[in-house]
């Protein structure tokens, strides 16, 4: 898309836009004003009402300062003008006044991440010269600076902040493309337009993450897509999937990529048209197949829809529609899916299949997290055991009485620094059992825990079938420092453990602890998010009065006194002190 | 007024972020409020995609008014 229209379409946007903005602040010492309504425009048309604001011209110490209340910060940190001129400059310093320069440069780099933890995402980008060196036997000494940055940042490197590696977006566009020097002397730009479109297109999956967008979930198709070949006609034995064959190679290796995907915490489903017992055998007994039923967090293989069959794995798996992505060597079935579920995006096997093991790859980028837990790794041994949990709940006629024989047990842990990692992630994925829908870094957690102000619990379950981990969280903080009145800050539960009653046995025993250590009166409220219509009336569930409504917002007070605690003793619950 | 000139002019309404009718006739780089060094750089860019051209040093500080960007931009098409 050229700029012009970008420009055209970023002004529409801006007029039809009414959610709350994303303020991006971009702090930087070289000229980088057209990558504003390119982010905006990208970001906006996925619905994010982001307003770009810059820095002033190379004051990146003090921007630091300025926009630590930003909602995103990118830096554009152009090693060649830390002083005017300094590409030429730095061949006639001597190592003295070098090494001066550079202790200076890794004493701002300090400085300004500290200055930026409480913002939820740093984007900085790794420090090179490759615009002005060119030259690979030897390194310019702003080369050798680039690199003390650069383990400077590594250093610094923490959950917000994230380092863009500008060397490899170089090699995509080649740096003549990437780099346009005219406007440099005079203007001190430095990127092409091009530059400028491909980096937007680089870092937008840290921003989908920290807003809560990253997909979840890879459902594959299985004849031509898993393997060469279709079982139903060809057989066990007519499945390529090897390394002897060419096409088998391929399979081979997309089998591995896709085992990869699984191992970093993303779930596999299977939705294929065919006899679920011929499909189930290939994953049995074909001696080359990598992947194994078990790998699969849900498998749909009947002659229904393959809409349908998404459908009903989203609800199975209590996942979002927008979190899948779906993959299939049939045009029909990708532009039906596509069509009936635009949310979800699909991939079509391409024609060319030595093409395909890099279309999978460059999936990767949708499904990026920013923080990642133990849990991701386990995370289809999770929904396994939900499966069969489902096949137990059939077994029982109320809903209670199955609750009950569950043997449910929740922990609630106070102010554990060691959950930060977890809790950080759960504000950040959580979009339907969340309240306000506030999302927060480790870092900010840590801050918090540290300044007092705010306190959290969170709570890990288990029942007769396993572990679910730490599924739950709420955030409380006193309305003012010693004040006995409390205010919820955000309360959220993972969806894996809906529909058990957990959320009331939970929120039943932080009030009954809050009205133990003596607060008078809770605040609370709920924000409406896209997604979170199901919690709009948890509030009155357990006792809350409403006392203000409008459309987006709804707030509740509590007075302690009048709260009546509920033991939900099907459930037990410990607390870890 | 011909159609290149037209076009221009649209393409100046959208960087300057201002009414075609707003942009006068002799506007001039650096005279014209919206018309600064960053809408000049802005301005290059939007026409280099719009032509498929690239300017050289010199025909960027020779786009100085709009019969200027008009000349310049012909010699490069040609």
């Amino acid at each position: 898309m050229k700029y012009i229209d970008i420009i055209k379409e970023n002004r529409q946007l801006e007029k039809s836009l009414s959610s709350e903005k994303y303020r991006i602040a971009i702090i930087t010492n070289i000229t980088v004003n057209q990558i504003k309504e390119i982010l905006e425009f990208d970001l906006r048309s996925k619905g994010i009402f982001a307003e770009v604001t810059f820095g002033d011209y190379d004051n990146i110490v003090q921007d630091s300062i300025r926009f630590s209340d930003a909602d995103l910060v990118i830096i554009f940190w152009e090693i060649a003008n830390l002083i005017d001129g300094l590409e030429e400059e730095c061949y006639l310093m001597d190592s003295k006044q070098l090494d001066t320069l550079s202790s200076r440069f890794e004493n701002d780099i300090n400085l300004v991440i500290k200055n930026l933890k409480s913002v939820p995402l740093v984007i900085v980008n790794k420090f090179t010269n490759s615009a002005f060196d060119s030259f690979v036997l030897s390194d310019s000494p702003l080369i050798k600076l680039s690199k003390q940055g650069n383990l400077m940042l590594e250093k610094l490197s923490s959950n917000n902040v994230i380092a863009v590696d500008l060397e490899k977006i170089f090699n995509k566009l080649s740096i003549d493309n990437s780099i346009d020097t005219r406007q440099f002397q005079s203007s001190k730009a430095l990127y092409s337009i091009n530059f400028f479109k491909t980096y937007v297109n680089a870092i937008y999956p840290a921003i989908m993450s920290i807003r809560g967008f990253s997909k979840k979930i890879l459902v594959l198709d299985c004849d031509n897509t898993l393997w060469d070949g279709i079982v139903g006609e060809d057989g066990l034995s007519g499945l390529q999937m090897s390394d002897l064959t060419p096409k088998g190679k391929v399979f081979s290796e997309v089998q591995k990529v896709i085992l990869g995907l699984k191992n970093s915490g993303i779930l596999l489903a299977i939705c294929s048209k065919n006899n679920e017992k011929d499909v189930l055998e290939v994953f049995d007994k074909h001696k080359d197949i990598l992947l194994s039923e078990n790998d699969f967090a849900a498998i749909k293989i009947n002659w229904k829809l393959k809409a349908e069959n998404i459908k009903e794995i989203a609800n199975d798996l209590n996942i979002g529609l927008e979190s899948f992505v779906f993959v299939d060597d049939s045009d029909f079935e990708v532009s039906l899916v596509q069509q009936s579920l635009p949310q979800v995006h699909c991939l079509k096997v391409p024609k060319n299949l030595s093409d395909y093991k890099d279309s999978i790859n460059k999936l990767r980028a949708l499904f990026f997290t920013l923080s990642n837990s133990d849990e991701d790794k386990v995370k289809t041994d999770l929904y396994l055991q939900e499966k069969i949990r489902k096949q137990h709940s059939v077994k029982f006629e109320s809903l209670e009485s199955y609750i009950s024989s569950l043997e449910l047990q929740i922990f609630i842990d106070w102010n554990n620094r060691s959950s930060v990692p977890r809790a950080a992630q759960l504000t950040q994925k959580t979009n339907q059992f969340n309240l306000t829908t506030k999302r927060y870094s480790e870092e900010q957690l840590i801050d918090m825990l540290d300044n007092k102000h705010f306190e959290f619990a969170t709570f890990s379950a288990s029942d007769l079938f396993g572990e679910y981990g730490i599924t739950g969280l709420i955030i409380l903080k006193p309305q003012s420092h010693g004040s006995n009145l409390y205010v919820i800050d955000n309360l959220l539960m993972s969806c894996r453990v809906l529909g058990r009653n957990i959320e009331f046995k939970f929120i039943n025993e932080v009030l009954n602890k809050l009205k133990r250590n003596g607060i008078k009166k809770l605040y609370a409220s709920y924000l409406r998010s896209n997604k979170n219509e199901q919690v709009e009336c948890f509030f009155e569930k357990v006792q809350f009065n409403l006392i203000e409504k409008n459309n987006n917002c709804k707030n509740y007070e509590l007075i302690m006194n009048e709260f009546k605690y509920k033991n939900l003793d099907y459930i037990k619950c410990s607390e870890i002190i | 007024m011909n159609k290149l000139e037209s076009q221009i002019i649209e393409i100046m309404s959208l960087i300057f972020n201002v009414d075609v009718n707003e942009i006068p006739k002799d506007a001039t780089y650096g005279v014209f409020e919206p018309w600064d060094s960053l809408n000049h750089m802005n301005l290059i860019t939007a026409l280099e995609e719009e032509f498929n051209i690239r300017f050289s040093d010199e025909d960027v500080t020779d786009m100085l008014n709009i019969s200027l960007v008009e000349e310049v931009i012909k010699y490069n098409i040609s």
